[in-house]
């Protein structure tokens, strides 16, 4: 019985052909395996143009021979979202009208309204030079070209927007990976087959990340040195910013590859302190790094604190970390049913999302192997790295279950996916998920999963501030649950989500209060909003 | 050192399986040790599919599987555990070893069903448990998981990883205390799993004593509390064949490590005493160490089982030559022939011993045989010209060496032995001006006594008696100072009386001696430009 309504409710098929986006990604395959080919890219969902929906930015690599302004290598890609019916996306490419002009190999990509003047901005990671986009307000973007310091040239992966000391701009946690010049690659790995194959991290030098701070002038000061990042190094792939001790201050979980993760918790002073170990988020229940991908943190158990989840290399399972309330966490991979399922797969892109609409997150995987696959290669696969996705329902109590073989041919499709970038494209009230699959085409996967469940969004908007208010928060009370959830883009692998907070509420029909505690620590109510709609929710400037 | 050579081609097709339904992995690009113990694996379980009982069929099968398994063929190592369970289906071993390779597969499902069967047929086999209980946990399945590790704890209380594992249990379902406690049995037990220190620092946390916690969290060393499998250690030993410590045996003879070579060849030969690879490393290094009868003795061995083997013989050959044997040389050589009259190399080397022993004209035949065979052969030719210039065919000579230049401008050797022939030899204006031309090239590149002293000679035959007199001091000088052996004062001596017919403006005879003619091409440097 489980089994047939699960059937029901989930439903994601890949409106990729019919949505307008032509992109395919490109790696630049050189056959030399350089690293960074393997690692992908991701991609961003932001209002670009404050129409209300979710338009499209897809990173694009292209060559490591010609890192710079190439005019032959693809570029990045800005997708306007001109959808007008629900299940059908429709995207229009806008770059060339939008003056986008991205140079060198892209990773990952942030979003957020760097200047306060209502409209966001992009923030491009890249194998060299990262670049920023400001969002001109009229459709058009104009290069931050002084925005970040030229000498910051590290091999950045993902970023985090959020304004960690609370002075009203946002700023920028950029990832970085390891020291890996392209001139000076010469170690050879090697396939089961003796073939050429990617090699780990291993053995490459650790960087130091990013933390740049907004001057509120549309330039950005890197502070990694006074805010104590500087002097650790490691393999970062992934970042989320939220506060994870509840102490009102946002603190940043850094996904390393294959040596502990980094728990950066946020001292008034704006400095940091790395705690992964003692917090219990550095390595696995084992004592065991893992070679973290991608990460997203939420409520998954409703109990009020933000909770981990990992994505990992295969022969490792994805990891679960349950706050307790304090910023201690427990290793509960197991426990919820999320070892075994993750055994064989790399995850990269990962988001907690809540499908059908019942409250309760679920949990979506983009996956691809950064070796080759011995199966693939007996298959003779010229590009031996592709996996499935997962997709997975909690069921109560924190448990899930896999039902990605419920899914149609959309998760049976292999791809090399990395990014998983989140998003109700269609406005219609459920999720949709763009994957990116390295030197592949994307996946639209558009929720079809027509759960009947009823759900309320908000966007808020710090009239105070002029933006949307990363970092905010809102509770909203069903029927059986509080549910708290915090806006941010942040998380997944290399991507940036819709900024609008969605809430599913299962049966509830009723109008319901939404309380929106901002991020300057002020609380408004408010009363018996609309079920099964947006509302965008102003902080009005007292 | 030449290099000894054994070939024996086993005739090998995956096709002949007997199990047609088994699609054995095409292993033609795996390394040569890995093809082999396939080889012979296969061998094995061939020769005992006809008669065999059944014991040991089902033995050869899951030998060949354990090979695949190892190798991460798991597929296929899969169906042969299932061909030998077939034949033997309470063997524990292959239920266990069949449910490992599930496991890398993440085929939870099929491991457990493996586990429990092995669990049946052997319940002393710790491993199993463990195994099953880390399979539970992960699955979340608690209870079960902890009763996996309760029954190891009934073989043996004191085992590190059943308690390890129980304590992880309990840490999940928030026994904190008891969780700790288990712990710390296993760290009495284990002192050195240094990672259980870990595992206490994070439960101590979890109780928010996190002074405790402090005091363990050091993680220092990565040693893991682990359960003895020697069912899994004799897995990768199985793979591990005679081309495996073969091969360590050739890198560690090649690293010039001839100790250790030895121990690795003897160990290669522990497992199979009939194979013939590392009886010729052992020849190789008994070679190079100076025990060339020893090494004698070891391929006379194979080639007495190996009669029709032309290169075994050669390799006699060789190893004879080395032993300054060479009418024994001229006999294997001519074996080889026999065998393979298309034996390219054995004609020349053949020739070279005869030159040896004098037999200028049976040399020249085995030369012109083996130019037959490879009529652009360059060293072929440069020897011929060589004989020739010995013989006083002066123009033979020349034309050969010339054609010998033509396919390989920049060989030192064969500009050497033109510019011998141009002294030595009555010859024509342009061929003196060319050997001029090839000695100061290389004279450009090094000046290595023995391209002073042809420069010197050349020098000379040009009339530069001036320049011959300086490089033939040049020369002298490098001798005495490298001078060691009765050889090289005996070369002074012969560099001194040239040095006086340069003074008195004549240059030598050069006389084509054994030495000169034998001149192994390879040792000498390329020039760069073109003659």
């Amino acid at each position: 019985m489980l089994m047939v309504s699960l059937q029901l409710l989930a439903k994601f098929s890949d409106e990729l052909e019919s949505s307008g986006i032509e992109f395919k990604h490109v790696n630049g395959k050189s056959g030399k395996f350089y690293m960074p080919e393997i690692i992908g890219a991701g991609a961003a969902f932001f209002d670009y143009d404050n129409d209300g929906d979710m338009d499209l930015y897809l990173v694009q690599s292209g060559d490591l021979s010609g890192l710079n302004n190439n005019p032959n290598i693809p570029k990045d890609q800005l997708f306007r979202n001109d959808t007008k019916q629900v299940d059908k996306p429709l995207f229009t490419n806008v770059t060339e009208q939008a003056k986008l002009k991205s140079i060198g190999y892209g990773m990952g990509v942030a979003t957020g309204d760097f200047n306060n003047d209502g409209y966001e901005d992009i923030f491009v990671a890249n194998y060299k030079e990262n670049q920023i986009f400001m969002n001109q307000g009229d459709g058009t973007f104009v290069v931050g070209n002084k925005a970040l310091p030229k000498t910051d040239t590290n091999w950045s992966v993902g970023a985090s927007v959020a304004d960690y000391n609370k002075d009203g701009f946002l700023d920028i946690y950029v990832v970085n990976y390891v020291g890996y010049p392209i001139l000076e690659h010469t170690k050879q790995c090697r396939a089961s087959d003796s073939s050429l194959d990617y090699c780990a991290p291993r053995g490459y030098k650790h960087q130091s990340d990013y933390l740049y701070k907004n001057n509120g002038d549309g330039t950005f000061s890197n502070v990694s040195s006074q805010a104590g990042l500087k002097n650790v190094k490691s393999a970062g792939l992934g970042v989320v910013a939220a506060d994870f001790n509840n102490d009102s201050f946002l603190d940043y979980y850094i996904a390393n590859d294959g040596v502990d993760n980094h728990l950066w918790l946020n001292s008034t002073a704006g400095k940091f302190k790395e705690n992964a170990l003692l917090s219990g988020v550095a390595v696995n229940m084992s004592g065991e790094p893992e070679a973290s991908m991608g990460v997203d943190a939420a409520d998954f158990d409703n109990d009020g604190d933000i909770d981990l989840f990992m994505t990992h290399l295969n022969k490792q399972t994805n990891t679960l970390y349950v706050n307790n309330g304090k910023g201690w966490f427990s290793d509960l991979t197991m426990v919820k049913k999320l070892g075994s399922s993750s055994f064989t797969s790399t995850g990269f892109g990962t988001v907690w999302f809540d499908f059908d609409n019942d409250g309760l997150l679920d949990l979506f995987s983009a996956n691809g192997s950064v070796a080759k696959i011995k199966s693939e290669i007996q298959l003779n696969d010229p590009y031996p790295f592709k996996q499935t996705n997962q997709i997975w329902k909690n069921v109560g109590d924190g448990v899930y279950l896999e039902i990605s073989h419920q899914q149609g041919k959309s998760f049976l499709r292999k791809d090399v996916s990395r990014g998983a970038a989140l998003a109700d494209i269609d406005n219609d009230g459920d999720l949709d998920i763009v994957v990116t699959n390295n030197n592949s085409v994307p996946q639209i996967l558009i929720n079809k999963s027509k759960a009947y469940n009823n759900w309320i969004g908000v966007k808020l908007l710090n009239s105070k501030l002029n933006r949307i208010d990363i970092g905010a928060k809102a509770v909203v009370t069903s029927d059986t649950m509080q549910i708290q959830k915090r806006v941010r883009t942040d998380g997944s692998f290399a991507s940036s989500r819709d900024n609008r907070l969605h809430f599913g509420l299962g049966q509830k029909t009723r109008a319901i209060d939404v309380k929106v505690k901002w991020s300057d620590g002020t609380e408004t109510i408010y009363k018996q909003l609309e079920l099964n709609k947006y509302h965008t929710l102003k902080r009005e400037n007292i | 050192m030449k290099k000894i050579s054994v070939l024996v081609m086993l005739v090998f097709s995956l096709n002949t399986f007997a199990k047609t339904n088994i699609k054995h992995p095409d292993l033609t690009t795996a390394k040569r040790a890995i093809k082999e113990r396939q080889k012979e694996l296969y061998g094995q379980l061939q020769a005992i599919e006809k008669n065999g009982s059944d014991y040991k069929k089902s033995e050869a099968f899951g030998k060949l599987g354990q090979f695949y398994h190892v190798h991460d063929y798991l597929e296929v190592a899969i169906q042969l555990y299932d061909e030998a369970l077939e034949l033997a289906s309470k063997n524990s071993k292959w239920h266990y070893l069949k449910a490992m390779a599930n496991k890398n597969l993440g085929k939870f499902e099929e491991v457990k069903v493996g586990l429990k069967q092995a669990w049946k047929h052997n319940s002393q086999y710790v491993p199993t448990m463990v195994h099953l209980g880390e399979i539970f946990f992960q699955e979340g399945n608690l209870e079960e998981s902890f009763q996996a590790y309760q029954k190891v704890l009934e073989i043996n209380p004191d085992t590190p990883v059943a308690l390890v594992g129980i304590g992880k249990v309990l840490m999940q379902q928030g026994q904190v205390n008891s969780a700790i406690e288990n712990y710390q049995k296993a760290i009495e037990v284990q002192p050195f799993a240094t990672k259980i220190n870990f595992l206490i620092s994070q439960a101590y946390a979890a109780n928010g004593n996190l002074e405790e916690a402090q005091k363990f969290s050091s993680r220092k060393g990565s040693v893991e509390a682990q359960v003895s499998d020697p069912l899994m250690t004799n897995l990768y030993e199985e793979s591990r064949s005679v081309s495996y410590y073969n091969d360590k045996a050739v890198r560690a003879y090649m690293a010039k490590q001839y100790n250790n070579a030895e121990m690795l060849a003897n160990k290669a030969l522990k497992y199979d005493p009939q194979s013939p690879y590392p009886k010729v490393t052992l020849a190789n290094l008994y070679l190079s160490s100076g025990r060339g009868d020893e090494a004698a003795k070891i391929i006379q061995g194979i080639n007495a089982e190996n009669e029709k083997d032309p290169n075994l013989k050669y390799s006699l050959g060789v190893i004879e030559e080395m032993l300054g044997n060479d009418s024994r040389a001229v006999y294997w050589y001519r074996e080889v022939i026999k065998l393979n009259p298309e034996h390219k190399r054995a004609s020349v080397t053949l020739s070279n011993a005869f030159m040896r022993l004098g037999s200028y004209d049976q040399a020249m035949i085995q030369l012109q045989k083996a130019k037959e065979l490879d009529i652009e052969n360059a060293h072929v030719l440069s020897r011929m010209a060589s004989i020739h210039a010995y013989k006083n065919e002066c123009s033979l000579a020349t034309e050969k060496i010339y054609n010998a230049i033509k396919l390989q401008p920049r060989s030192f050797s064969f500009l050497l032995t033109l510019t011998k022939i141009a002294v030595h030899c009555p010859v024509e204006e342009q061929v003196v001006k060319d050997a001029l031309n090839a000695a100061r090239n290389m004279y450009q590149i090094s000046q290595d006594t023995y391209v002073v002293e042809t420069l010197a000679m050349i020098e000379a035959k040009s009339n530069n008696y001036k320049e011959a007199i300086d490089y033939q001091v040049q020369a002298i000088f490098q001798l005495l100072s490298i001078e060691n052996s009765n050889q090289d004062s005996k070369k002074i001596n012969e560099l001194k009386q040239n040095l006086k017919l340069y003074k008195k403006n004549k240059y030598p005879q050069v006389l084509f001696k054994r030495n000169d003619i034998d001149m192994n091409p390879q040792s000498f440097p390329k020039l760069p430009v073109k003659l």
